[in-house]
């Protein structure tokens, strides 16, 4: 495999004197990170599988122009999120019949809904996935899922951190109304919703 | 402080992306506004059910 001699970036962020990682190295080092990301901005297996590999395809080609500016995963996450976007905007997304059962079958099938509540989970899974903007989205999943800092999601997103205060808290607001439009029971006093993980908050 | 611009900074304050001297604004205008801090509990919990999907690992993660 290559040499990724023109990523510089992954060497300023070693020890001198450290090899400069191969791609082979590059694409093991960040998989995980990049297909989780991927996973919870698409919502499924499926597409996570085609984001994940389109990251890393973009990114092996277009590695020449990665000058260490950013760390390496901040320059992988702006070409996911980029990526996810342009998909987004060229197929949209429709709502199957039953996508919340669909959409989640993989999570309830995990030990994880033993521990936070799948009823739970199912409701916010679908509404960020079916209900919620692109690109609020990607600020929601950036920040709240996948725990990215004010620079670092306004490194991804090419905007300055205000815009990012600002972005990230109309998301919230927006994502709150939705669940207040579900009638959540955790916001809506005598809501509907009969979800104990919610109720647990 | 506005309630207007108070509720602006509320997401900013949940994150602790505030200087302090807008925190301390914030925190005084909580102390006596009931309808802020109603919209800070609900924004909080919104956040709180956001952040709860990063505790699902994705299909790969969990066969590893």
């Amino acid at each position: 495999m290559k040499e990724l001699a023109e990523a510089r970036g992954t060497v300023s962020q070693r020890e001198p004197g450290v090899p400069v990682p191969s791609w082979d190295e590059v694409v093991q080092e960040n998989r995980d990170y990049v297909y989780r990301l991927a996973f919870h901005l698409s919502g499924n297996t499926h597409e996570s599988e085609d984001l994940t590999q389109e990251t890393f395809l973009k990114a092996f080609e277009h590695r020449a122009g990665f000058r260490g500016e950013s760390s390496l995963r901040t320059w992988l996450s702006r070409i996911a999120v980029n990526a996810y976007l342009v998909a987004k905007r060229k197929n949209g997304r429709v709502r199957p019949v039953g996508a919340r059962v669909e959409s989640m079958r993989d999570f309830l099938e995990s030990p994880e809904h033993l521990v936070v509540r799948g009823e739970f989970l199912q409701c916010i899974h679908y509404l960020l996935e079916y209900e919620c903007k692109p690109r609020d989205r990607v600020l929601l999943v950036m920040r709240d899922v996948n725990g990215l800092s004010y620079e670092e999601i306004a490194t991804v997103l090419g905007i300055t951190v205000g815009a990012v205060k600002t972005r990230l808290h109309r998301a919230r607001r927006g994502f709150r109304d939705l669940l207040v439009r579900e009638g959540c029971a955790a916001l809506v006093a005598g809501g509907r919703c009969v979800c104990e993980g919610v109720r647990d908050l | 402080m506005t309630c207007a611009e108070v509720q602006r900074l509320l997401s900013a304050y949940i994150d602790g992306e505030l200087d302090a001297a807008s925190r301390r604004a914030v925190d005084e205008h909580l102390q006596g506004c009931e309808p802020c801090r109603r919209d800070l509990v609900s924004l909080t919990k919104t956040v709180k059910m956001i952040r709860a999907l990063g505790q699902i690992k994705s299909p790969r993660e969990r066969s590893t």
